[in-house]
């Protein structure tokens, strides 16, 4: 079953110099549903999702939201289309309790201007302890470990990005990319993160995410993309995918 | 004595406003910039052209133009003309990124300063402007020097509150993010460019307010008071006191400007004493960024 798609990528291209990354992917994303994309080391992965979120300008190709293209836009008004993203080295804001991580991705945009916050003090004073619970109450459900009240810096790797994805939620997304989410995540954690993965797509949530670990990516996708030295090489049902035996030999046999 | 120690006072109190704007780019933000001294130096010019003029000048002919304004608004000409020469600057320097960023400001310190220093219609150049009149507010004139030390402290338990206000505020929540990560701030739909911007503003707006005071305190302005030399001077306050949050900048501004003082009573000949306190600044902040690169009181390192 295939939903009208929420993100969809035609023919993107991405070269370093003389290197061409990514050599022409189309790919969409349906609805409500979790997308992989897997392939080995250096297939360009990561290189896509930094082309759809704008941290990268692609040479070619167009990349929609919901219809409204969003190709070359500055990664922050990406987001502000209600597209979110993962980084795969994490990135939580170091010097920031990890509370605050949380408070400002629930911040509305207009209300993090000078202007907004000196003429509406009395305003975020107010929010703040209904701010801070809805912050407090994201941290839980995603289960990043107590106490709040210290440097984001602090925390175990795993922890932090469990804390990324609290972030995530927190804010108003409706897309969200993660760039291996469970790489480097003890085996109790993977499967947290699964559920929480599942659970956001039940809200409707469309999500993409680049995974290594197969079994992973055969519990919570049902779709997946597999990529090699820049483009498409299958996609389909996540079972169909990889079951095919020249696709693991991609996969595996490196 | 009494008088020399009013003198400290007023001085610490010009340079707290300037410590505290640099700290909201610098320490939350996490933009190193050079040319603080010059928004202080645009805000003096403008204060002083703003607030010249009236029947007895003689002054108004040699200046680009005198408005003989009440001091209230002449210090808000400074602060808009503060503000305004940061937009400006802040529109083309951040449109580069890391160390170039620095180097920019650098430029557009010594830019303003020359502009300050060759445009002789503007406000006499290399000459200066003396005989800046001592402020008037609403009825009361200041002359003595603890009579400064008020103004000062009324205009700071004005302006002050609003920088601490915004260090807490979402706003200066959105900077610190933005500087332990540009990328990920920007993932969640926060403009760097724009939140930088407006850093830059507020600064040189509160900077171009003290500058209006300390050019009414010295009553002579000229352009070597806002050189790249002043701009290094502010940028250490920081250094020494820490940055990031409130206590930092002020310790390192009292130390910053007690500390010549001290070394003055130690008894040295005086053209000794200048150049040796020089020496001794440069050592100080070397082993200062060796040992303690947050400064004495510092949340955050600027390394
Ligand atoms: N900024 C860059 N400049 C030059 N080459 C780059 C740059 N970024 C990535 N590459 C190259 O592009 C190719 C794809 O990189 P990318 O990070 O997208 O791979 P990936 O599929 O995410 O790999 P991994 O699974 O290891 O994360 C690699 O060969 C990489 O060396
Ligand atoms: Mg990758």
């Amino acid at each position: 079953m295939m939903n009208e798609p929420a993100l969809t990528i035609k023919n993107l291209m991405v070269r370093f110099g003389e290197v061409a990354v990514l050599r022409g992917v189309s790919a969409s994303l349906p609805s409500g549903a979790v997308t992989a994309f897997v392939g080995p080391n250096g297939a360009g992965k990561t290189t896509l999702f930094h082309a759809i979120s704008g941290d990268l300008l692609p040479d070619k190709g167009i990349v929609s939201l919901r219809g409204k293209p969003i190709t070359g836009m500055a990664p922050w008004k990406v987001a502000r289309n209600g597209l979110g993203k993962m980084f795969q080295d994490v990135r939580v804001f170091d010097s920031l309790t990890v509370i605050d991580n949380v408070l400002l991705a629930l911040h509305e945009h207009e209300g993090l201007s000078v202007w907004a916050s000196l003429t509406g003090v009395p305003m975020w004073r107010r929010h703040a302890p209904k701010l801070l619970q809805e912050a407090e109450s994201w941290l839980e459900i995603v289960g990043v470990e107590r106490p709040y009240d210290r440097p984001a810096g602090l925390l175990s790797f795993g922890n932090k990005k469990l804390l990324a994805l609290a972030r995530l939620m927190a804010g108003k997304f409706d897309v969200f990319l993660l760039d291996e989410p469970t790489a480097g995540v003890s085996p109790v954690l993977v499967e947290r993160i699964a559920e929480l993965i599942r659970k956001m797509a039940n809200r409707g949530i469309t999500i993409a995410l680049i995974e290594h670990n197969f079994s992973f990516v055969t519990n919570v996708a049902e779709h997946v993309y597999l990529m090699r030295e820049g483009t498409i090489q299958d996609w389909g049902a996540t079972e169909e995918v990889l079951a095919k035996d020249e696709n693991r030999e991609i996969l595996i046999g490196l | 004595m009494e008088n020399y120690v009013l003198h400290l006072l007023t001085m610490i109190g010009i340079y707290a406003i300037l410590a505290y704007s640099m700290n909201l780019v610098t320490g939350f933000g996490g933009l190193l910039v050079f040319c603080l001294a010059g928004f202080y130096g645009v805000g003096a010019y403008t204060h002083t052209l703003l607030q010249v003029g009236g029947a007895e000048s003689r002054l108004a002919d040699e200046l680009l133009f005198s408005a003989a304004c009440p001091f209230p608004v002449a210090l808000l000409g400074a602060a808009l003309a503060g503000g305004g020469a940061a937009i400006a600057i802040g529109v083309v320097a951040l449109r580069f990124r890391g160390d170039f960023f620095v180097f920019a400001t650098l430029g557009f310190q010594m830019m303003l300063y020359t502009v300050l220093y060759n445009w002789n219609e503007l406000g006499r150049g290399a000459f200066g402007i003396y005989g800046i009149p001592r402020p008037v507010v609403f009825g009361w004139e200041i002359n003595q020097p603890w009579e400064y030390v008020v103004l000062v402290g009324v205009v700071d338990t004005m302006v002050l509150p609003f920088l601490f206000l915004l260090y807490r505020s979402p706003f200066g929540l959105s900077l610190k993010a933005l500087r332990d990560n540009e990328r990920a701030a920007e993932s969640l739909g926060i403009s760097a460019f724009r939140q930088h911007l407006s850093a830059l503003m507020v600064a040189g707006a509160f900077s171009g307010i003290a500058g209006g005071l300390y050019a009414s305190y010295v009553t002579y302005i000229d352009p070597t008071s806002f050189g790249l030399n002043e701009s290094i001077f502010i940028v250490s306050l920081l250094l020494l006191g820490g940055s990031g949050n409130i206590r930092g900048p002020i310790i390192g501004t009292v130390v910053m400007i007690l500390l010549p003082e001290a070394l003055r009573f130690v008894g040295l000949p005086d053209s000794f004493a200048a150049n040796l306190r020089e020496i001794i600044y440069g050592f100080a902040l070397i082993l200062l960024m060796y040992w303690r690169p947050r400064g004495l009181a510092g949340d955050f390192s600027l390394r």
